[in-house]
């Protein structure tokens, strides 16, 4: 990684909340999540099902409009974008999604695939066949889809190939962030190293800045410059993956991590222990939601929700058992 | 390097031949042989329809006049012979010109009142379906209702309030189906509204109108088909029926519900003419289902294995 | 001696576009006790093979080809469906990679343990409903919840009674079929640490088909690694997992990131697997091979012991062992 000097800061989130009216009640799908993302980086979001952390990706995006809460695109609040402004403003933000064969529409081809967001957005008349053209072509090659699949189908194709349409169409509208969620579950694993490193290379070659929401731990070590672990629509540990793989500070990621199965028959996992399973974020009480799983709950843990504290600069974590270690004034002084 | 890990276009400018979900489907619907025949049978009466219509025109209904409604008493009940091969009626009518002739309006009111049915029930049901919420349950509810009443009943109240015209009739049997079709819109509709591909084009900023008419409406086709083209069938039922409680198409034009139901009286001294009107009813509703069912098995292959 | 012994395994799938060629000459023994494990990509035949050890191959449109399954001495592809009904649930179990739909939704879970045991044992209906409450204490499901209906457990806790449903009748082998790709990793961790208890105890011999090769490596004694209906290499766990002789294996390794060792890029394995219709001639992964000669292409290569019960299939390989007959 390129370190010169500091980033500029492509996306903020503030106070982002989005609820949904269930009828068991209202669930928290993404409750006061805050933060932010520098240009040309990857912020990984993991968590398990039914974490928010694919609402997360969605709400930024404003497919879902949130409760409350701000996301700063370069400075600008796209939550108080009218309809027009937001259109204009989905060039620049867009999205890959988990299912290659759920997110192309099946009646339309290759080309028609990825023309339709240049058509939709303006840059090209609908009339202007060859200009259409030649884009598309461009963006096939871009992508690694040979020139000849042009006119087919998506359930011609294979999960890889429709993945690489996926990713196509949304480069077609020159993108500077793109939410990922879950691009490579659905895949192989053959094919998702393929994915994984076409994803890094236009990374590299397009100035990207991803938002890469998966449940595979290892993919996001793999890929990202900071790592955020969500549990029921909150942020419970954030900081760049040496952080949190060599120190993981809250007891979810550290279950998290102890649950991975290491491929080497060597290594036996020692795993740590958790009560019971995931529920679903609805008509949650005051206090930390992982306590009622969590081995080393206290009673405080039950009674009130815990701050978010920094562990070491950049590094912050959501719990009541860790302590302030890094007092303010030093952190700001050292730099990574 | 980076580059030759992604695939390389061997045959970079011949594009590859390919068949789109409808061709596909139309491909598996020709190895339906028994749904081919059904529909090969329906084409063949819409060509007669046409034929007969082309006939009219051209001689000015001279042979509508001479073959299908004039009496010709001494031929009266006269059983199959080489010359009628169906045999004549009780006025003495032909009874196979009476059944070509009579082919348009079973076909025509069917189709047409299905149609209409189509485009009430479809435009509803997608805006109870891609809405959903309130919209959804005022609309619905208001089918609800309408489905309360047995679909026979409306339509003898409607054609008996605005009075016996084809018009009517084709309202009379096209407002009992139109709750039917609404529901397998909306629920058709909703099964697509919610799937990636739609989010994908409102990532891209696509508005409503164009997601509905180019990635929810292609994709909700399918099934809204299947239903219509059995539909057809019940609505030829339907007009058979009205006809045969005498406040369908009025004599002496030649509709086959109305001969059945002038037949009756004859049943004992001359079955040719109830039983042949009455298979010919049969045929032709067998015919609308058993393409009906091989559309369905062609535009939605999972359901075969 | 082998406790299931597959030989030479043929399957097709007649379809209506053409012959699918989902299993080509499949050879794997199944040791009393052991855990085997199955890896390979989709459509490379392991759900095939699954089935038709249990004899649910599905009749309109498989066709086996050639090829014998021996459990206890008996070939299983001979036996009539009256024989296999014995054997199956009694002493071959199934578990199913979707717990969402493997269960009854109209029965409680109760019933549906209790429907397994009565379906091989002669017993009393309230005999099978304990038996079903001690199953699902085993399982880690309080013996309360029996009469509760699966709509109420979440997916883990289904996988859970799913488990206790294949071992209701003391199987003495068990097939699982991608068990706890719908799970999360902290559930999978408990499932899986489950299910080796489970094994150990009632000593059941199994095979665990897999596309994650940390399942196998944490779970299985032996791993077979499949591609386009064949075995391209087996052999101990660690055998396989530290001195990997095939291609194909060393691309899976390469393909997946790592939580140990830190790689900037992955090294994928080029192309995708051939279509099972029109299967190369020669070796099925000569079309992905960065070592492929001419000879891959045109023979087709058997399977070489390359070290002791480790077996590669690759010209490779040739020169160290004896090929396998």
């Amino acid at each position: 990684m390129m370190e010169g000097g500091a980033k500029k800061e492509l996306l903020r989130v503030q106070h982002l909340k989005k609820y949904f009216q269930t009828p068991a009640g209202l669930l928290y799908a993404v409750d006061d999540v805050n933060f932010s993302i520098n240009q040309g980086d990857t912020l990984g979001v993991v968590g398990e099902s039914g974490c928010g952390k694919s609402t997360l990706g969605r709400t930024i995006l404003r497919l879902h409009e949130p409760t409350s809460g701000e996301v700063l695109f370069d400075g600008v609040d796209i939550m108080r974008l009218n309809k027009a402004q937001m259109k204009e403003k989905r060039k620049q933000m867009q999205i890959i999604f988990q299912d290659p064969y759920e997110s192309l529409n099946p009646r339309l081809t290759v080309s028609q695939a990825i023309q339709a967001p240049m058509i939709i957005q303006g840059l090209y008349k609908a009339s202007d066949k060859e200009g259409l053209e030649r884009r598309t072509l461009e963006m096939m090659d871009l992508v690694g889809l040979a020139r000849r699949l042009v006119n087919t189908y998506p359930h011609e194709l294979d999960g890889g190939r429709r993945q690489r349409i996926g990713i196509a169409r949304a480069l077609a509208l020159n993108p500077r962030f793109i939410v990922c969620d879950e691009p490579v579950s659905a895949l192989d694993v053959s094919i998702q190293a393929q994915i994984l490193n076409l994803m890094q290379d236009l990374q590299q070659e397009l100035g990207l800045t991803y938002m890469f929401i998966t449940h595979d731990l290892s993919v996001v070590k793999h890929l990202s410059t900071q790592i955020m672990v969500m549990y029921l629509g909150q942020m419970v540990e954030m900081g760049t993956p040496r952080q949190i793989f060599e120190n993981p500070c809250h007891p979810y990621t550290k279950a998290l991590l102890s649950a991975i199965p290491i491929p080497d028959p060597a290594k036996k996992m020692e795993r740590i222990q958790l009560h019971g399973e995931l529920t679903s974020p609805i008509n949650v009480g005051p206090g930390c939601r992982f306590a009622k799983r969590c081995v080393y709950a206290r009673p405080e843990c039950f009674a009130s929700s815990s701050q978010l504290k920094e562990v070491e600069p950049g590094h912050v974590v959501a719990c009541h058992l860790v302590e302030h270690t890094v007092d303010e004034a030093g952190a700001s002084g050292l730099s990574e | 390097m980076k580059r030759k890990e992604r695939e390389v276009g061997s045959m970079a400018n011949q594009a590859l031949h390919s068949r789109g979900l409808w061709a596909d489907a139309w491909h598996r619907f020709k190895k339906n042989k028994v749904a081919v025949a059904g529909m090969v049978f329906v084409l063949i009466l819409v060509v007669i329809s046409i034929a007969t219509l082309v006939i009219d025109w051209v001689t000015a209904g001279e042979i509508y006049n001479n073959y299908v409604t004039k009496t010709n008493l001494p031929m009266k009940l006269a059983g199959p012979s080489l010359e009628h091969i169906f045999g004549c009626d009780e006025y003495g009518r032909d009874i196979l010109f009476r059944l070509l002739w009579g082919t348009r309006y079973s076909l025509f009111i069917g189709i047409v009142s299905i149609l209409i049915a189509l485009v009430g029930g479809g435009f509803l049901g997608a805006i109870a379906g891609f809405y959903g919420g309130k919209v959804d349950n005022v609309i619905m509810r208001v089918m609800d209702v309408f489905l309360s009443i047995p679909s026979m009943v409306m339509a003898i109240a409607i054609v008996t309030a605005l009075g016996n015209s084809i018009f009517n009739l084709l309202l009379s049997i096209a407002v009992p189906q139109i709750p039917r079709l609404a529901r397998i819109v909306r629920a058709s509709v909703m099964s697509v509204r919610d799937r990636e591909f739609v989010e994908a084009a409102r990532a891209v900023g696509a508005d409503d109108g164009l997601i509905i008419f180019k990635y929810i409406i292609p994709n909700a086709l399918a099934p809204i088909i299947v239903q219509a083209s059995l539909t057809v069938g019940s609505a030829i039922l339907s007009i058979a029926g009205l006809s045969f409680l005498g406040i369908g198409v009025e004599p002496p034009a030649p509709e086959w519900g109305s001969i059945l139901n002038a037949a009756r009286t004859y049943m004992r001294d001359a079955w040719h003419i109830s039983v042949i009107p009455g298979l010919m009813i049969m045929i032709t509703v067998l015919s609308l289902n058993l393409a009906g069912d091989g559309l369905r098995d062609a535009l939605d292959p999972k359901m075969k294995n | 001696m082998a406790f299931l012994d597959i030989k030479d395994l043929q399957v097709d799938y007649v379809t209506e576009d053409g012959v699918v060629h989902a299993l080509n000459g499949v050879d794997l023994e199944v040791m009393e006790g052991e855990t085997l494990g199955l890896v390979g990509e989709t459509g490379a035949g392991k759900t095939t093979l699954a089935k038709c050890i249990m004899g649910l191959l599905p009749q309109r449109t498989g066709r086996i080809r050639s090829g014998e399954i021996y459990y206890d001495g008996k070939d299983l592809l001979k036996m009539s469906l009256k024989e296999m009904q014995k054997i199956r649930g009694a002493h071959i179990a199934m578990i199913f990679q979707d717990p969402m739909t493997s269960l009854n939704p109209v029965l409680t879970v109760g019933d549906q343990i209790a429907e397994a045991v009565q379906n091989h044992e002669n017993c009393k209906r309230d005999e099978a409903m304990k038996r079903a409450e001690e199953m699902l204490e085993l399982v880690g499901i309080p013996a309360e919840r029996a009469g509760d209906y699966p709509h109420q457990f979440s997916g883990g806790m289904k996988q859970r009674v799913v488990i206790a449903i294949a071992l209701a009748c003391n199987p003495k082998f068990l097939i699982a079929d991608e068990p706890t790709t719908a799970l999360d990793v902290t559930i999978q961790a408990q499932v899986l640490e489950m299910m080796q208890d489970l094994k150990r105890k009632f000593h059941t011999s199994m095979l665990l088909i897999t596309h994650d090769l940390g399942v196998v490596a944490q779970n299985c004694d032996r791993v077979a690694v499949i591609y386009a209906g064949e075995v391209v290499e087996y052999g101990g766990i660690f055998d396989v997992f530290k001195g990997m002789r095939h291609p194909y294996t060393k691309g899976l390794f390469s393909s997946i990131p790592q939580i140990q060792n830190e790689v900037t890029r992955l090294a994928p394995i080029p192309g995708m697997m051939p279509d099972p219709m029109d299967l190369p001639e020669g070796c099925k992964f000569c079309t992905r091979c960065q070592h492929a000669t001419q000879r891959c292409r045109e023979e087709h290569p058997q399977l070489v012991q390359v070290g002791e019960g480790h077996w590669a299939r690759c010209f490779l390989c040739e020169q160290e062992g004896k090929v396998k007959e």
